[in-house]
């Protein structure tokens, strides 16, 4: 099952945009975004970035997109941050500060 | 005569008592072939139904597909999240409803071409308000019509185990691999030994108004 068209996340674009992705973790193919308010989005990915890999763009949220296969943020700046999904469903899980659950997929 | 009577309603009821008895024993040695692989029964409450050895038959354990999901394509899955989490008001809201695409597949997966409004539900094999994910391992297209488990009586078990969750009186892995493992045990061992004919009813009625309102999805994929 794949797809290539990525069509918007309604559920996630209004809960994220707005919030400045600060810094990006790894463990392992798990991605986490960590945002200025202290929410941390973890991705589970198809795999880890290669070693010496340059480092992400980091930015402000304006939206979110999603296929079966991959997820991307849109940030202002007109740059994306894309990332792939280990699977189609299941991989996204989004924490605030105080690590009560906002989304999950 | 009187004495005559008295002396076949005794004997009567001894008979019924023996039989019951009998019975009682059969079925419990049936039981424990089966029962060794299935979840075994919370401590007894107050007002909790009565829990007997005839309320897990082996004919629950040998239930196939349509009544319960194959467990090698639907084995279940769950998100990484807590009792806390899952027992916050509005948990559910904050999960992704099942992309179309997903739905289709989960419909693919188990050969179902086509089917008519109100025939069928892709079923979180895991309910979400018990962590369960959308994932194509906890989804299975499960029939509203099939007699007499069916997707109303499985909400009530998915109600009564987050009901048990949150009251501290099940854990949450427990109450996932219950209802994962075969749902129609958990059922009987958790709500009711019978599937409870009048809240299906009305839960059916309800069904039937929502599915005049919102279009289904047609499967597309072709069988595998």
């Amino acid at each position: 099952m794949t797809s290539t068209r990525m069509s918007r996340n309604q559920k996630l674009t209004p809960i994220i945009k707005g919030r400045t992705i600060a810094q990006i973790g790894w463990d392992g193919p798990a991605a986490q975004l960590h945002f200025g308010d202290g929410s941390v989005l973890r991705i589970h990915t198809a795999a880890a970035p290669p070693h010496g890999a340059p480092p992400a763009t980091l930015g402000k949220v304006l939206a979110v997109r999603q296929s079966l296969d991959a997820i991307a943020f849109d940030l202002d700046g007109a740059s994306s941050l894309q990332f792939a999904l280990a699977e189609p469903t299941s991989c996204v899980m989004l924490r605030n500060a105080k690590g009560a659950l906002e989304y999950a997929d | 005569m009187i004495e005559h009577r008295n002396r076949t309603r005794i004997a009567r009821r001894r008979l019924a008592a023996g039989v019951a008895i009998l019975a009682g024993a059969l079925a419990s040695i049936a039981c424990e072939r089966t029962m060794s692989s299935v979840p075994q029964p919370p401590p007894a409450t107050v007002g909790a139904p009565q829990i007997t050895s005839q309320s897990v038959t082996q004919a629950d354990s040998a239930l196939r597909y349509p009544y319960v999901p194959d467990p090698a394509r639907t084995p279940g899955g769950t998100l990484d999240v807590t009792a806390a989490d899952i027992c916050l008001s509005g948990y559910s809201k904050r999960v992704r409803n099942v992309p179309a695409e997903v739905k289709r597949q989960a419909y693919a997966n188990y050969g179902v071409r086509s089917h008519e409004p109100g025939e069928y539900e892709v079923d979180h094999l895991i309910s979400l308000e018990l962590g369960g994910s959308n994932s194509l391992k906890n989804l299975w297209p499960q029939s509203f019509r099939t007699h007499p488990w069916n997707a109303y009586v499985k909400d009530a078990l998915e109600n009564e185990l987050h009901r048990q969750v949150c009251a501290g009186t099940i854990d949450l892995a427990k109450a996932q691999d219950v209802i994962a493992h075969n749902w129609v045990i958990g059922y009987r061992i958790y709500v009711h030994p019978n599937p409870h004919s009048a809240s299906t009813r009305r839960k059916k009625r309800s069904h039937q108004r929502r599915e005049r309102r919102e279009p289904q999805i047609q499967p597309q994929a072709p069988v595998p």
